[in-house]
């Protein structure tokens, strides 16, 4: 189960960059998400690793051997990388049964005709597969062809796994029920794994580790919980927030120990940032709070500001405030449980204040430090 | 069905095989004469063998030559892949017997076509008469014509195959050669078999090529035979033959699509089919690149560059530079030259062909125009009832039925009157009408698919304001299939330009077309007037499909 390391990898369509000098390490049994917009170059990356494109400059290492490198033209081709791929489309070949699909990686291990049979079989037991050998990829439903996928990757034994957007194409209760399978099956497995998705909660709940792309460039890499809670820079932070982030335009005051900033929509009023660090008086900052990190009550206290209800949008589970100024110049997104919400009605007056949350610098988009009470507090950019 | 009770009435020729019978008698001796008598080794299974032959051996060469091309275009890094796509569709625009023509005035010796071919001019050897004509020509010619049937199908299917299928092979190192094999082979193979109905069908009942390059040396098959039977009156005797040449072809459509149908259906799906690595030659690509040039400089431009050579030489099979002259193109009436016959254009013989012909495909364009979009919309808003698949199988079938043979039905059923209807053979009313139906399959398919890009929301939501049918169909129906309607028209406008064997056995002097006195001028051996025709015809056609192109319609097959 090797390590994998890009370095320096390059790529371009035409005038398009697809990747921008990506240094990139996945150790040995990472579960590692490629996470970012369509477009933001993970697809690319992934089709580098596997070989199926080739990259303009940099090198690729799959543990020790180098796969490819274009200053000492070296170019593995796909076959000899020793790595399986899922793809979005599935892939399967139409003109096979699924037995057929499963069976042909297993052609170059020259076994007997049983054996074949056998580790075919077992493996479409273990996916939930056993009864759909003779029928072809159009007569099952849309899971089992992801599965059959699956099980065509898995029975050639790969020690890497690539996944292409593999459950994209799944309704939302499949996709649910997919991703519990995937994680255990990694467990199992243990194979190094890659995953493009561009769903910030699959990315989440799938990976132990994921790298954040945007326009062909690396935003941040790290646990999902570093890159949910202390996002590297204000791109990272919107695109990992649900529903969307409340991003604040303000101004720092320091009184004693105490920080508090004003919001630029709603001046001579100051809201509370506890346990804030690393700011000054005066200072430009962008704030980012995510949704459940905003708190609210009927009734004034210091360090909250007035706003009004807008909507509210319960979801069994959990709701959604949306929360204005009556001019509209300001909104901010609450989330929580829902009974903390149900009484609330539109045009009501509420206080909000925030628990916690990140601060960025105005001009550059980077992370200055972030607030409030986390559990355990790491560094925001490893 | 008429044409079967006409093939066991005596004709006129009745009294002359069996004394005493009186034409219009009931009998079965044609189809006893043409399949069981002494004679039906030489009318009937003859020129039928030689009919599966060159269907075989045209189809063989065109699929072969096709599959190879799209491969080259579509997967490939070879440079003009686009000019190339578009030049190679030319033979299939030009008539069929474009390149037999030109074949002829290269390879034509004298023993037979009367003045020396070009190869006999400057090397004075006399090709042997198997290169000249019959089989070997005939194959060629028409394998060439035929080449952008498989061609464009077979390059839709390569470039919508979902790239990732072949890519999931390749992780699974399987080497290029088995990839094509396993993988893309069997994925276009619905494709190439479309492409082999398409092609053959078409192949055994073509009639031109084969007249040109088959007659000469009696060389004949299924559609020369019917061509001369009816020609020499023998009716009977030609209606039979059609019925065995419709039987045979139908029968050959149907058999492929069980084999194609019987296999399990599937369709391919496009995917990210764009981002596919091409095949690099490296430096074999230059040498590649120059050998299709090649093939396309010979077949494709090299005909029209010899027969319009031809026009300019006063005497045939001189070919030197002082024999050169406009006459066949501007020249008045010389009683010394090609029996006093003034150029096309100052020859009142041909410019009323072009009229005719001009005025024929105009008039099919229209009617057929508004027929197909009729058609069109039945098929489509009443899909899935039998009406809708009966008017869609029907407006089929005259696609299936050779010309020549077509033409023989409409032969004998209009060769007589009908009723109040007058016969109309011999009128332009006729022509008319036989080429609207041969050629409404295209014009209808082309409106159906217009018509499916056209929401029933859009009608529906007119039918709630209260406007009526005829009101939603010309307002809102029409002009949103315009451009497919106009598409359907200028198809079939050149489509009418460039027919022959439809023809063939209807024109009278009055109502004579360009293809049809071509095929006189030639026959009759003034070659110069019939290759300036057939220019005029590929100038007219290739324009119409220029225009087409930029209406973003397609060619259709």
């Amino acid at each position: 189960m090797p390590d994998i390391i890009f370095r320096n990898l390059k790529k371009k369509f035409g005038k398009v960059v697809a990747i921008q000098d990506l240094h990139l390490t996945i150790e040995e049994g990472d579960f590692l998400t490629l996470l970012g917009p369509s477009g933001c170059g993970k697809t690319t990356t992934l089709r580098c690793l596997a070989g199926l494109e080739e990259a303009d400059d940099g090198e690729i290492y799959i543990g020790d051997q180098c796969v490819f490198s274009r200053a000492r033209g070296i170019y593995f081709p796909p076959g000899k990388r020793n790595l399986g791929l899922v793809f979005q489309t599935y892939a399967l070949w139409p003109h096979m049964s699924v037995f057929q699909n499963v069976a042909f990686g297993l052609r170059k291990a020259k076994l007997p005709k049983h054996e074949v049979r056998k580790k075919v079989y077992e493996i479409l037991k273990l996916l939930g597969l056993n009864g759909f050998e003779e029928r072809y990829p159009h007569e099952v439903s849309g899971g089992q062809q992801q599965r059959v996928a699956l099980a065509r990757m898995i029975v050639v034994a790969r020690p890497v796994l690539l996944f292409d957007e593999p459950l994209s194409n799944l309704d939302a209760k499949l996709r649910m029920n997919l991703r519990s399978e995937l994680k255990s099956l990694h467990r199992m497995i243990g194979a190094t794994t890659i995953y493009v998705t561009h769903d910030q909660i699959e990315a989440m709940t799938l990976s132990n580790r994921i790298a954040v792309m945007n326009k062909g460039v690396l935003q941040q890499i790290g646990t999902p919980y570093e890159v949910y809670h202390f996002p590297a820079n204000l791109f990272v932070a919107e695109f990992m927030a649900n529903p969307q982030a409340n991003l604040l335009h303000a101004v720092v005051f320091k009184e004693g120990d105490r920080t508090s900033v004003e919001l630029e929509s709603i001046p001579a009023t100051r809201i509370a940032l506890p346990y804030a660090q690393d700011l000054h008086e005066g200072q430009h900052v962008i704030l980012n709070v995510r949704s459940e990190d905003v708190v609210f009550q009927p009734n004034p206290a210091i360090g909250m500001v007035s706003l009004r209800v807008h909507t509210t949008l319960p979801a069994g589970s959990e709701c959604t405030t949306y929360t204005r100024l009556p001019d509209e110049s300001l909104e901010i997104v609450i989330k929580g449980p829902e009974a903390e919400h149900y009484r609330l009605s539109p045009d009501q007056e509420i206080w909000v204040g925030f628990k916690r949350g990140n601060v960025f610098n105005v001009e550059t988009g980077e992370l200055i430090t972030s607030f409030g009470l986390h559990e355990r507090k790491r560094g925001a950019n490893s | 069905m008429y044409i079967l009770q006409q093939s066991l009435v005596f004709d006129h020729s009745g009294p002359r095989y069996v004394p005493g019978v009186q034409p219009g008698e009931w009998t079965i001796f044609y189809w006893v004469r043409v399949l069981f008598s002494r004679m039906a080794q030489a009318i009937l299974y003859e020129p039928a063998l030689h009919s599966l032959a060159i269907a075989v051996g045209m189809t063989a060469m065109a699929m072969i030559l096709g599959s190879i091309l799209a491969w080259l275009i579509v997967r490939t890094n070879i440079p003009w892949r686009g000019f190339f796509s578009t030049v190679l569709i030319i033979p299939y625009i030009m008539p069929s017997w474009t390149i037999a023509l030109a074949w002829l005035t290269l390879f034509k010796s004298e023993r037979f076509g009367g003045t020396p071919g070009l190869l006999n001019a400057v090397f004075g050897v006399n090709p042997p008469q198997w290169v000249g004509y019959g089989f070997f020509p005939i194959v060629i010619s028409l394998g060439i014509h035929y080449i952008p049937y498989t061609f464009i199908l077979l390059r839709g299917a390569l470039a919508n195959i979902d790239s990732t299928l072949e890519e999931s092979a390749e992780l699974l190192e399987a080497s290029r050669f088995e990839i094509l094999r396993k993988i893309t082979f069997p994925i276009v193979l619905p494709a190439l078999g479309s492409a082999f109905v398409l092609t053959f069908s078409k192949g055994l009942g073509e009639f031109g090529t084969q007249a040109f390059l088959g007659l000469p040396i009696q060389y004949y098959t299924l559609s020369t035979r019917i061509y001369s039977a009816l020609n020499n009156r023998l009716y009977g005797e030609g209606y039979v033959l059609s019925l065995i040449l419709i039987l045979v072809t139908v029968a050959t459509v149907l058999v492929n699509q069980r084999i194609v149908g019987v296999r399990k259906k599937y369709t391919t799906i496009g995917g990210k089919g764009s981002r596919r690595k091409l095949v690099d030659f490296g430096r074999w690509r230059w040498l590649i690149t120059f050998l299709l040039a090649g093939f396309i400089f010979i077949f494709v431009i090299g005909p029209l560059l010899l027969l319009g050579w031809q026009t300019l030489m006063r005497y045939e099979g001189q070919y030197g530079l002082g024999n050169l002259t406009l006459h066949y193109w501007i020249g008045k009436s010389d009683p010394n030259i090609a029996e006093a016959q003034a150029g096309v254009f100052r020859s009142p013989f041909i410019l009323g062909a072009i009229k005719n012909s001009v005025l024929l495909a105009g008039t099919t364009a229209l009617i057929s125009g508004l027929i197909g979009i009729l058609i069109g919309y039945v098929i489509v808003r009443a899909r899935g009832t039998v009406l809708s698949r009966m008017i869609e199988n029907l407006s089929f079938m005259p696609y299936m039925i050779p010309g020549i043979a077509f033409g023989g039905i409409y032969l004998s059923l209009f060769a007589r009157s009908w009723g109040p209807i007058p016969a109309i053979y011999g009128t332009f009313a006729l022509l008319v009408l036989v080429c609207t139906v041969k050629f409404l399959p295209y014009s209808s398919s082309s409106c159906v698919m217009a018509i499916h890009q056209i929401d029933p929301s859009l009608e529906e939501s007119g039918a709630v304001h209260g406007i009526d049918w005829v009101t939603r169909f010309c307002r809102i129906v029409i002009p949103l299939a315009k451009s497919g309607i106009l598409s359907a028209m200028l198809l079939t406008f050149v489509t009418t330009m460039r027919v022959l064997d439809i023809m063939v056995l209807l024109v009278t002097p009055k109502t004579r077309t360009m293809t049809s006195i071509i095929f006189r001028y030639q026959s009759q051996g003034f070659v110069q007037h019939a290759f300036a025709i057939m220019l005029i015809i590929a100038v007219i056609t290739l324009t119409g499909h220029f225009i087409l192109r930029r209406l973003g319609g397609r060619v259709e097959l």
